[in-house]
């Protein structure tokens, strides 16, 4: 049984990571052809699994809705809201008119937008209560924060015309430095961790169990 | 020194009281004030007005409506430069969240009446949405109608007039990704380019739009050239408005920016004068003790 | 005063506010007008949190789960599932393409996991997405994020013109992208000359950081921003652009 369940499917992950990883260096019409079977075959899997995550989250509201625990009305929304915009969008489309489209204007997209903008508030409190210049490293961050606020505002190029042009100095060297050496850092481990799993030597993405 | 201890002890909803009041007021009493144009916006202006009338720009509209108040300036304006151009253009989102939103989008760039005679499948496209992110871009490099058999509106990509000489990502003459997140840029920077290289005598060039908590990230792509342009927050919105000479939410919003921007920067200064104030007497009282 | 009973209040005024709106047109009595007042009200349920955690708040929290998953299913069905495999395999133009059964069924594998003794068939699935994004993934990601990045680090020290402020930027930056990538390199200590050299690596993440919150501040605030020009000009008509 151990055959099926984890030698086959990092048998199967090896073969797949090594067929692709060549892929890229064989420009014959057969290996482009390969690829474009792959990409569709890959859009349809991740389809599938959009509904994969909705299982434990059901799972832990119908438990509470089942047992009456404390919150039980939240999660008897959630559940109802899941249903019926899924249901209205299965058999009524999601086209502009279609209820689902309403649902869509009128309660996800506010709610979303509001639940992220509520961020700011904190960003604000956060700012005065908890960004202190203790160190040199604290004050260079401080520093480089409010030069470049000052120049993402117009308020900032009405005070004088250069503060933009520093601000946009800073991005571009400074910053672009430092990003350029967190992006060459995570890429290397990013192949690293990839060539682990074609190996089979990262095998967290099985799961536990036998 | 009791006044600095109390400041600093504040309750944080006054805090939150500030910062509304001082959006509020700010959208009330508006500066109009200028809009710095920067380097990086000016690139993607530049690119689309130099390019011929008719040519095909794609716009992959990669957000949801979490961030749709510094995304969505963007694409209108975006839109509303292309159809000012007579240039074609071709939608779609990696994020099934956000495909209502885009259409609104395109629909708002439209409506002005110089647009009227704009005709869907001939001026312009909507895909829709599609998931699996980095594997629509390579089915894109390779098959557009394989990868969006139907459009928006359901209907036979290939039986659109526009998408009849798009078959992959080389036949487009500019790549715009604006993205929140991922699927999104990286995405597109590093399984769209070999596509889009493969373009001759010149690559197709791709530009981003990004959300300001992602824009510092994209600036290492800027520097090498892998996108040639960057739009940044709402203040990339507000410069590309000031650009095309059409101002929109992007521009109206940014003096409320201004105001929260400073009252931010005033409240950083303030808890630390307090702070280091505090310290330095309790410093102070420490030494006399001794 | 009690947090229900200011609830209260606030319900009421709101209740009594948009029927006014409604009675004297300012908002129309029809779906867009109704669709309004629905997400100014989710809007101020969504806020009363910065007040305290209320009934209100956790409603319309849920509500935002439900609907975001609700739409994501649908809109995942008619433009993903239906265009790319339902009308290929069983409504097609010309001949079905059965190799379309494939991706079907290491789709339905993947459901295995809501049966406990038949879960390791999703394994098979999951290896398959996992092998074949490393595998596309490495040539790629060494190419566009390795190679051109490092490419572009060496810039000339000095051009055809000479010494300018743009080869002081550009050894700048390779000073930084050295300094930072010896700063996560952890295999020698961070000491005498590398220590310090490592410290040049702070210095330059601490301007980004800062860089990066300088950002980010712009960014809530364009959310919040928006928010509020949606009560303002959309629901109470108390702003015109």
């Amino acid at each position: 049984m151990a055959l099926v369940k984890r030698r086959i499917p990092l048998a199967l992950a090896f073969c797949l990571g090594v067929v692709f990883a060549i892929q890229y260096y064989v420009p014959h019409p057969v290996s482009e052809t390969v690829l474009t079977r792959s990409n569709l075959w890959v859009i349809i899997i991740t389809s599938f699994s959009i509904v994969l995550g909705l299982s434990s989250l059901l799972h832990i509201h119908i438990g509470k809705m089942r047992t009456l625990a404390p919150g039980w009305g939240y999660s008897a929304v959630l559940v109802a809201s899941l249903v019926t915009t899924a249901a209205l969008g299965f058999v009524l489309g999601k086209d502009p008119g279609s209820p689902v489209f309403w649902i869509y204007t009128t309660m996800y997209v506010p709610l979303s937008g509001t639940m992220f903008s509520i961020l700011a508030f904190f960003i604000a409190s956060a700012a005065y209560k908890a960004f202190r210049a203790r160190t040199l490293e604290a004050t260079i961050l401080l520093v480089a924060a409010i030069v470049v606020m000052l120049g993402n505002v117009p308020i900032g190029f009405l005070m004088h015309k250069y503060i933009p042009v520093v601000g946009n100095w800073i991005y571009q060297n400074p910053n672009m430095a430092a990003q350029r050496g967190i992006l060459l850092g995570l890429s290397l481990s990013f192949v690293a961790t990839s060539l682990k799993i074609i190996f089979g030597i990262e095998r967290a993405y099985l799961g536990g169990g036998d | 020194m009791s006044v600095l201890t109390k400041l600093l002890a504040i309750d944080r909803r006054i805090i939150f009281l500030v910062i509304a009041a001082a959006v509020v007021l700010s959208l009330f009493f508006p500066m109009r004030l200028e809009v710095a144009v920067t380097p990086p916006v000016e690139s993607i202006y530049k690119t689309i007005e130099s390019l011929p009338e008719g040519s095909v720009v794609l716009v992959s509209n990669d957000y949801d409506p979490s961030s749709k108040p510094e995304l969505y300036p963007m694409s209108v304006a975006l839109f509303r430069h292309c159809f000012k151009k007579n240039l074609k253009v071709v939608a779609m989102t990696l994020w099934v969240t956000g495909e209502g939103l885009i259409a609104d989008a395109l629909n708002a760039a439209l409506k002005d009446e110089r647009f009227k005679d704009k005709k869907e499948g001939e001026d312009y496209v909507f895909l829709g949405a599609k998931v699996g992110g980095s594997a629509v871009i390579m089915g894109m490099g390779q098959d557009i109608a394989g990868t969006f058999p139907k459009d928006y509106k359901k209907r036979p990509v290939t039986d659109l007039p526009l998408m009849k000489n798009l078959k992959t990502l080389t036949d487009f003459d500019y790549v715009v990704s604006i993205a929140a997140g991922s699927p999104g840029v990286d995405d597109w920077v590093i399984y769209g380019s070999e596509y889009l290289r493969k373009k001759k005598p010149k690559r197709v060039e791709l530009a981003a739009g990004c959300t300001g908590v992602m824009a510092t990230q994209y600036y290492p792509y800027l520097d090498s050239g892998q996108i040639n342009g960057l739009l940044g927050g709402m203040k990339g919105a507000a410069e590309y408005e000031s650009l095309i000479q059409w101002k929109d939410q992007g521009t109206y919003q940014m003096d409320a920016e201004s105001v929260t921007h400073i009252i931010i920067i005033a409240f950083v200064i303030l808890g630390n004068i307090a702070y280091f104030t505090i310290r330095k007497s309790r410093g102070n009282v420490t030494g006399e003790a001794k | 005063m009690r947090g229900s009973t200011l609830f209260l209040l606030f319900a009421i005024a709101f209740v009594v506010l948009n029927a006014v709106f409604l009675i004297t047109q300012r908002l129309p009595f029809s779906e867009e007008g109704v669709g309004i007042i629905i997400a100014a009200g989710l809007t101020l349920a969504v806020y009363s949190f910065l007040y305290k955690d209320n009934p209100a708040f956790k409603f319309a929290e849920h509500l935002y789960i439900g609907v975001a998953i609700g739409y994501n299913m649908a809109v995942d069905w008619h433009a993903n599932l239906v265009p790319n495999l339902i009308d290929p395999l069983f409504s097609p133009k010309d001949e079905p393409d059965y190799t379309l059964v494939i991706p079907m069924a290491l789709g339905i594998l993947m459901f295995s996991r809501f049966v406990p003794k038949l879960l390791w068939l999703s394994r098979w699935t999951i290896a398959a997405i996992v092998g074949w994004g490393a595998g596309v993934a490495i040539p790629r990601s060494i190419t566009e994020n390795i190679l051109e990045q490092a490419k572009s680090s060496f810039s000339p020290v000095a051009g055809p013109d000479g010494f300018s402020l743009a080869n002081v930027a550009a050894i700048i930056c390779l000073i930084g992208v050295l300094s930072v990538l010896f700063y996560f390199f952890f295999s020698i200590e961070h000491k005498g000359a590398a220590g310090r050299f490592s410290r040049i690596g702070v210095w330059f993440l601490m301007v980004s950081f800062g860089a990066a919150f300088g950002y980010t501040v712009m960014a809530r605030m364009a959310l919040l921003i928006g928010r509020i020009w949606f009560l303002l000009a959309d629901w109470l008509k108390l702003l015109k652009v």
